[in-house]
Order: structure tokens, then sequence, then C-alpha cells
């Protein structure tokens, strides 16, 4: 279990490094973006109160192994314990698709969340002898703990809390926080007034950024 | 090709822009505006994290326009990182309106003695401290006009250290207050002053146009979308554009043209992909300190080989920010009766409190009399991702899982955090500058600004010694876990200075009116003229100069 072992020097991007202020700096929903599959996925992540494993397909942003990785991690950072929505509920999957398909994006951010997606199987193989997909639930949740307890692991885990973190709390009109579940539960007051077709983040992003 | 020669072209459009735009359109002046951000209108605002804060969609592409800011590590080097690689953002609101679209509008004046610092504290080693040469007296009529046209609401209430008034209160009511601010105003009276009402450039009644504020709790970064904030874009420029004003955004000035007799004939400047010009028989300029300090750099010629104005080498020098720093606590409901807890949770309405009793302070543990500062009360901004986020790390542990989900549920709803900002003067030294950066250019090839961002080990010991202050309120009002976080940084919002004024030609970039030395019709309107920043936010003073200025050019054209 030594960390070492593993070629996961890279260091966080200083865009990261301080979470509060961290912008993921999505300039617009990328043209070249397949939103069908996007919303296919959003469809299928969204109907199911469990994860189940044909839906750890590949798609145009993550491998099928990175799509695994990505959501089963995600269940046990916020977990659906009943204290809460569960990261179904508010599309957190979705919403990282979301975020890495956007190509104004620097792309060392971007490889960064997806490396680390790849470190959680790499780790997987040193501890366990075994890929990240033969891993049973409570050593998926070892798995976790032993990172946050890394710096590595714990930067990059940090990472995936703040986009939970968005799609908890952002408005809903993003395909996130599903019928406002997050705010419900964290009695969250929104503004008003909330974003709308025109001036919500695509469109008015177009708006601002035409010249 | 612009061939129309007008009366005034100003550069930038926000507050320290708005009013000479406002006054010479009214005057009848044609009056053209070059700004290089785009015109985003009232419909386009929502209270959208998203937007607003998440993305820096209401800035700049930092690949595209960026800083290069140099801090100074543990050996006492500075290093330099251009912002397009790190976090920092030192745009602040790129568009017509400028910044005062995005501002909280917590509103203070100067006192006399800003205007006096060094006369009346005297000198301090390493720092570069003058009088102004204007009085507040000079100043004063400003204020108010302010007070009237941007429109600011709030109670004067008799303090201390309450500056001298023309008129006996604000001209909009106080906007409605949270319980807290009682509970604020019985903290003073225990500890033996008098708390300050706070006032706000956010209309409480209609004025035009424009309606009240709605409350909506989503001031800070936002837009507003009542147009009770007194922005220049609502309060100033939509009056103007009545007028002989024109507007045009995505212009972006790069260089101001001398005619080799101390005279700027042209403003050149990118628009679509092409180069274009204006030619004005006066020219404006107030683009925010940073980038007015660069565009006068930018601008040298055989003339001024140094860039406009910088004979002396002094443009770009001086640059300050806001000192202090922010503390804070919880009130726990559980700590209080019910009723209060619904009071405390009561959203939308504001706290608007301020103690101004060590303005100027007089203890031996800070070498006896010398300036102090303000203290403003604020809830927490109610922005959820910050709050989130808080809860990660207890430490250096992260924390996940069903631990995390129960600290948030519990810090959003068995809390509510009360904080205070702490202003006091970010003294002018020589390691606070703005200069050009010879490797580094923006997407018009134009070189682009390196700020230097040291800071005065004074600055320091006095916010700490007004954290005190701010803390022992927190306490009497029932506040658990305060703390107070007071560092040199920068807040890159709070930025004026870089072409200080005064009488004297050799030591300053502009005369007491603002306009450059050694240019014969070029007036700097914007935060840039101030050669100390005072202990308040610096807003209400530019458009008050602003206003001054504007009557000495009506004068002057007349």
């Amino acid at each position: 279990m030594n960390e070492n072992r593993i070629n996961k020097n890279t260091n966080q991007p200083d865009i990261f490094k301080n979470i509060e202020n961290w912008e993921v700096n999505r300039r617009k929903f990328v043209k070249t973006l397949s939103v069908t599959t996007i919303l296919s996925q959003i469809g299928i992540v969204s109907s199911c109160n469990n994860i189940k494993a044909d839906i750890y397909k590949a798609n145009e942003y993550l491998t099928a192994l990175q799509s695994e990785v990505t959501q089963k991690i995600q269940s046990v950072l916020f977990p659906n314990d009943g204290n809460g929505p569960s990261v179904i509920e508010i599309n957190a999957y979705a919403h990282i698709l979301w975020v890495l398909s956007d190509n104004h994006k620097d792309e060392e951010s971007k490889q960064y969340i997806m490396k680390g997606m790849n470190w959680v199987d790499d780790t997987s193989q040193e501890n366990y002898g075994r890929p990240f997909s033969d891993l049973a639930q409570i050593e998926i949740e070892e798995l976790v703990d032993f990172m946050a307890k890394t710096n590595w692991g714990s930067s990059w885990l940090s990472i995936m809390l703040t986009l939970i973190f968005e799609a908890l709390s952002l408005d809903p009109i993003y395909n996130i926080n599903s019928n406002q579940v997050g705010w419900k539960w964290l009695e969250h007051q929104s503004g008003t007034p909330r974003p709308n077709e025109s001036n919500s983040y695509d469109n008015i992003f177009t708006t601002i950024h035409a010249n | 090709m612009q061939t129309k020669k007008y009366d005034f072209c100003v550069i930038g459009s926000g507050a320290g822009a708005g009013p000479i735009i406002y006054e010479m359109a009214k005057a009848g002046y044609s009056v053209l505006v070059l700004e290089k951000g785009p015109w985003i209108k009232t419909k386009d605002f929502s209270k959208d994290e998203l937007v607003s804060c998440r993305r820096d969609v209401y800035t700049p592409n930092k690949t595209d326009e960026f800083h290069v800011i140099e801090s100074q590590k543990n050996d006492g080097t500075w290093k330099a990182l251009a912002t397009r690689d790190t976090n920092k953002n030192y745009w602040n609101g790129s568009c017509v309106g400028g910044s005062s679209n995005f501002m909280s509008a917590y509103f203070h004046r100067l006192k006399p003695n800003d205007f006096k610092l060094l006369s009346t504290y005297g000198a301090i080693e390493g720092a570069n401290i003058v009088d102004w040469p204007i009085s507040y007296d000079e100043l004063e009529p400003f204020y108010t006009k302010v007070e009237s046209v941007i429109g600011i609401s709030g109670k004067v209430k008799q303090h201390s250290t309450l500056e001298p008034r023309s008129t006996p209160d604000y001209p909009y009511p106080p906007l409605e207050t949270n319980v807290v601010s009682d509970w604020i105003d019985e903290a003073g009276k225990k500890e033996g002053y008098t708390v300050v009402n706070g006032a706000r450039g956010i209309i409480s009644e209609a004025k035009g146009k424009r309606n009240p504020c709605y409350k909506s709790n989503y001031c800070g970064s936002y837009g507003c979308s009542s147009d009770a904030k007194g922005s220049s874009r609502v309060a100033l420029l939509e009056e103007a554009l009545k007028y002989d004003c024109t507007i045009v955004p995505n212009a972006k000035v790069f260089h101001l043209e001398t005619d080799g007799n101390n005279k700027v004939i042209k403003a050149n400047y990118h628009l679509n992909g092409e180069k274009h010009y204006i030619k004005a028989d006066r020219f404006i300029v107030a683009c925010q300190a940073i980038e007015t300090s660069r565009l006068l750099l930018n601008s040298k010629n055989d003339d001024a080989p140094n860039g406009l104005g910088n004979e002396n080498n002094l443009v770009g020098k001086n640059l300050i920010f806001s000192a202090g720093g922010i503390g804070g606590g919880n009130l726990y409901f559980d700590d209080f009766s019910k009723e209060d807890a619904l009071k405390i949770k009561k959203p939308g309405v504001f706290v608007n409190r301020a103690i101004q009793e060590w303005y100027e302070i007089n203890d031996e543990s800070l070498g006896g009399k010398t300036k102090g500062g303000t203290i403003d009360f604020l809830y927490e901004h109610s922005n959820a991702i910050p709050k989130l986020a808080r809860q990660k790390w207890r430490g250096s542990r992260l924390v996940y899982g069903s631990e995390l989900k129960t600290n948030i549920k519990n810090y959003f709803t068995k809390q509510r955090k009360i904080k205070f900002e702490i202003f006091n003067d970010w003294l002018p030294t020589d390691d606070c500058f703005v200069e050009l950066d010879n490797n580094e250019v923006d997407k018009w090839g134009d070189l682009v600004a390196k700020v230097r961002i040291g800071y005065h080990p004074h600055d320091l010991k006095v916010a700490k010694f007004l954290a005190k202050k701010g803390e022992r309120i927190l306490e009497l009002i029932g506040a658990k876990n305060i703390s107070t976080g007071i560092s040199g940084l920068p807040s890159p919002n709070l930025v004026v200075g870089g072409c200080r004024f005064g009488d004297n030609s050799k030591k300053s970039v502009l005369d007491k009116n603002c306009k450059v030395h050694s240019v014969k019709n070029l007036y700097i309107t914007d935060g840039s003229f101030m050669p100390t920043g005072g202990s308040v936010p610096h807003t209400w003073t530019i458009y008050a100069n602003s206003f001054r200025v504007a009557k000495y050019l009506l004068k002057k054209k007349s």
C-alpha cells in the first residue's frame, strides 16, 4: 500500500487549490457534444434506484471503467443514507460529464479529473490485486478511506465532492438538483429571479461573449 | 473608422466614468463611451450561482486577458504568476457599468482626516503617505449629490466619528434589517459607544424607472434585477443616453495618440477584430486602477517614451487595495428562543451595521494616535456552494460520506453565520504598483499589466486591533466559534491609486482636477487618483470625485 509505487505525483492544478474559488470555467456547452448521448445517460442514471453494471458504458468523455469509478466513488462520498438526496437524485454523474464536455475548459483541469479516475483503478490493483470493477462495496469504501488519507487522493476526492455540491445546489434548470431536492433538504432559499432559458448559463454566456 | 469628432471620449463606464458621462451629456456635449466589455442588460441578470460565482461569465476569459501578479515569497524575493494559470481573478466586472453592477454597495464617506493623513498622523517608515490636494469640505457637496443621484438609503445617527454633512439625512429610508442589527446596537451600547447605521447604495423606494430593493438576498457578485442597486449603468448611463451620448461596448482601447504637443487627439481601439480610432476634444480614462495605468503605459510614443503622464515614472506607482480581513461566528438557533431563532433566520433583510469608533485609534500598542478603520457587519452570503465547501475539511482531514451529510445539514439548518469585514488603510508603498509585463500580451497583442501586491506590516497591526473589537460584539450577541482572518493579501475588487493626484507635478501624475499634469486634455476619473485610500470601501468616493471633476469640466467648457 505504498502510494509512491503508483505514479500519482501529478500536482493538483493551481486552479483547484482554493476550492471555494475554483471555477470550472465552462465557457459554453460544447457544440461538438453529443447531446443525445449525454441526455440518454442522464435519463438512465435518473431512472435507476440502484446503479446497474450495464450503465457503466463508455461515452464521449469517459471509458467504461472511468464511468464506473466515478459513479461508485460518488456514492461513497455522498451516500444514500436516508439523510438528504442521493447522488442519483441530484444527477451528480451527469454533471461531471457536463463539466468534462466543456472544450473551453483548460485541458489540465479536465485531465486531472480523469487521471484521478485512473488512479482509483491503479490503487485497487495495488491494494487488492484486482481491478476496481471486481471490488465489493466494503472494499470500495476501504479504498476511498485509503485515498482520503493521502495527499493525492484527498485532493482529487475533494474536487469530486465540489462537483457533487454543484449538482446538489445549483439551479435545477441545469438538470441537476432535480425538483429542488437539494434546496429542500438544506432549507436553502434561492434568489429570485431564477435563471430562465434566455439568461441561463449557455445563452447568457453566448450573449456576453459574442465578441 | 470614425470621422466625427466628439466633445468627450470616455474610456470605461463604471463608477469613475458614469458621472462624467451623465453630466456632460446632460449639458449638451457629445459623448462617446468606449467600453471594453459587453453590454449586459437588467433582464440578463438572474440569481444563478453558476453564472455569477462559479463560472467567470461576467469577466473576460483569463486565457485571452489576464494579469501577472507578483507576490512576495518567504525569502523576500518576488514571484510572478499569470492569473491565466491560477485561481486568482483581478477583473471586477468588465462590462457596461463596470464593477458597480456587482458591488455589495456598502457605502461610507471618507472622513476629514483621510484627506490629510500625513499631517494628522505623521509619516510611517516605508509608506508613501501624503495629504490630498483637496479637503473633505471640497468633496462634501458631491458626496451629497451621490446620495440623491445614485440613490443611497440609510439613517444618519450621531456617533463619535460622524463626518460633517450638509444635509440631515439620506434621501432614502433605511433598508429593512434583521433582529441581529438591534442586538449589535445594544452590544455597542454595553461597550460604551454608538454603532453606525450602515448606508447602502441601494434604493428602498422607487426612483424613476428604478424599482426599490425587493430583498432577494443576493447582492454582492450579482447584478440587480430591480435596478435598486446604484450601478453606473442604471443610475447614470441610462439617463445620459437620452442625450448626445453613444456607448460602444466590446471596444478595447489600446493606445492614446498625441499630437506631439502634449495633447491627445485619438483613442485607438479594437472592435470586432479591427482597429478603429476616435477623435475628441477631451479624453477621460476610467478603466479601474490597474487597467488605467496599463493604458497610459501602453500609450508610449516618441514624445512620451515612458508612457503618457509618466515623465517622473509615477504612473502605476502607489497602487492601493483595502487592508483588513474578515471575522465571523455562528449563531446557533438552539442558543436562542424559538421566536428569536425565526427572526435570525429571516432571509432577505440586511444587517447594515458598522463600527467606526476606532476610525482613529489612540493606543500604546500601536504607538499612540494612528489611523484606524471601519468594521462592517453582515450575514454570510447566501451562496450555497461556499457553505458546502467549508464542510469538506476538518483540519487536514477530508470529510465525506454520512459524516459530511450530517455536517452539511446542520450548517444549513441549525445556525446562521454572522460576519464582519474590516476596512483599514492599505498604506501606499514602493512594493505595490502596476507596470507592463514585457513578455506577456493579451489576445489583441497588447502588453498586459504586471501587479506587485506588497503590503505594509502596519496594515496588519491595525486590522488585528480592529478585529478584537468586532469579535467582542459577536461574543455579546451570542455567537460561537468566533474567529478572524487577517492577511496582507489584497481584495482585487477594492483597488485604487496608481495615478495619484497632487499639487506638485514632480510627485504626482494628476493635478487636483484629475487632469494629467503633462497632457492638456487627458483626465483620469476612476479611483486611480487616490493617494491614500481611506478606511472604507472606495465606491462612494469614486462617484463623488467624478462628479467633482465633471463640475470642473463644465465650468472650464462654459
